[in-house]
């Protein structure tokens, strides 16, 4: 519901201002959250990032819900200020190649969510020697990979007949 | 880059601070000297999740169909799969770690699907609601939500929560 009305609502400020304003507040949110966890206060109930109770990892504390708001409309609204650094960034992403690209893992979201667990799932039952790796390194390259390889499963099963109803591209 | 070209990068982005999330166990679980970074990783990637929904709600709500075919459409697309990826789940937790793990292993990380299956039986009801009330019925809607959401934080908060079942 509140994706639905911050897409269809049109804000009367200026573009740049609202992403201005909206980045800011992420920052200082996640950077208030970020002080509070690292002098050993953190509140898991209150700003709470893993719902215990009922092992959910679904953020809807008032907190999060406008760190999420922040987000929503940034990436909303960074088309329409197109200056400096931003417009090196709509350029890259307004590419045919690259849009492309994102239409077509946008498409495979549902199956790559569906997916993407049971290669984690598989590494982790492997027990691969990973801590023996850097994670600052190994994190990002293997969440890229798992991401890759489960949209490569998708685009795949795709064109099998029989398949291609149930791996979740639409 | 049309109007609407930017819930498909909000999609890819939270899809890769999902995989984020699941990956960062693997990388930092034991691992004390980054176990800051862990959870500012955590901090941030948990956003993913609520951020997929709101793509979601924007993708199906006030599609103006009934509510059998509301119902019917969306639960085509999201059965299926949902079925065919946890089988394939199954057989490898059945082989990794034995039977006694199958329900444990496929009914909890799948909460997430739940949600979106429970949506959509709600949403031609707030298809309805919006059509009725247009935007004043949405923010009577979120105004509820954002209510329900700080006196459901409070009752954690101090401890009248009826969810302690851990």
């Amino acid at each position: 519901m509140l994706g639905y009305y911050l897409h269809n609502n049109e804000f009367s400020w200026n573009p740049k201002k609202i992403v201005l304003f909206s980045f800011l507040i992420f920052i200082i949110i996640t950077f208030v959250k970020f002080l509070i966890l690292s002098q050993q206060n953190f509140d898991p109930y209150l700003f709470r990032y893993y719902i215990f109770t009922t092992r959910s990892r679904l953020e809807i504390d008032p907190v999060s819900v406008i760190q999420v708001c922040s987000i929503f409309l940034v990436v909303k609204y960074i088309p329409q200020v197109s200056s400096g650094f931003l417009k090196s960034i709509y350029q890259f992403a307004n590419k045919k190649s690259v849009l492309a690209l994102i239409i077509s893992i946008s498409q495979a979201s549902y199956g790559i969510y569906l997916n993407h667990y049971f290669i984690t799932k598989t590494l982790k039952d492997f027990n691969f020697p990973f801590n023996d790796l850097n994670s600052l390194i190994f994190v990002p390259i293997l969440t890229i990979s798992v991401l890759l390889i489960s949209y490569c499963i998708i685009i795949i099963l795709n064109r099998i007949p029989l398949f291609n109803k149930l791996t979740g591209y639409h | 880059m049309n109007k609407t070209d930017y819930l498909d990068y909000l999609k890819v982005f939270s899809l890769l601070f999902i995989s984020f999330y699941f990956v960062s166990d693997i990388g930092f679980s034991v691992q004390n000297n980054h176990l800051l970074t862990y959870h500012l990783i955590k901090l941030i990637s948990s956003l993913a999740f609520p951020c997929f929904l709101m793509v979601f709600g924007v993708c199906i709500f006030n599609k103006h169909l009934n509510w059998l075919n509301c119902v019917k459409e969306t639960y085509y697309y999201l059965i299926p799969p949902f079925i065919f990826w946890n089988i394939i789940l199954a057989i490898i937790i059945v082989f990794f770690n034995g039977l006694n793990s199958f329900v444990s292993n496929i009914l909890t990380p799948n909460w997430f699907i739940w949600i979106l299956l429970s949506n959509v039986l709600i949403i031609p009801v707030l298809n309805e609601f919006i059509k009725w009330e247009n935007e004043n019925g949405i923010k009577y809607i979120l105004v509820l939500f954002i209510l329900t959401s700080i006196l459901w934080s409070l009752s954690v908060q101090f401890s009248f929560s009826l969810y302690y079942i851990d």
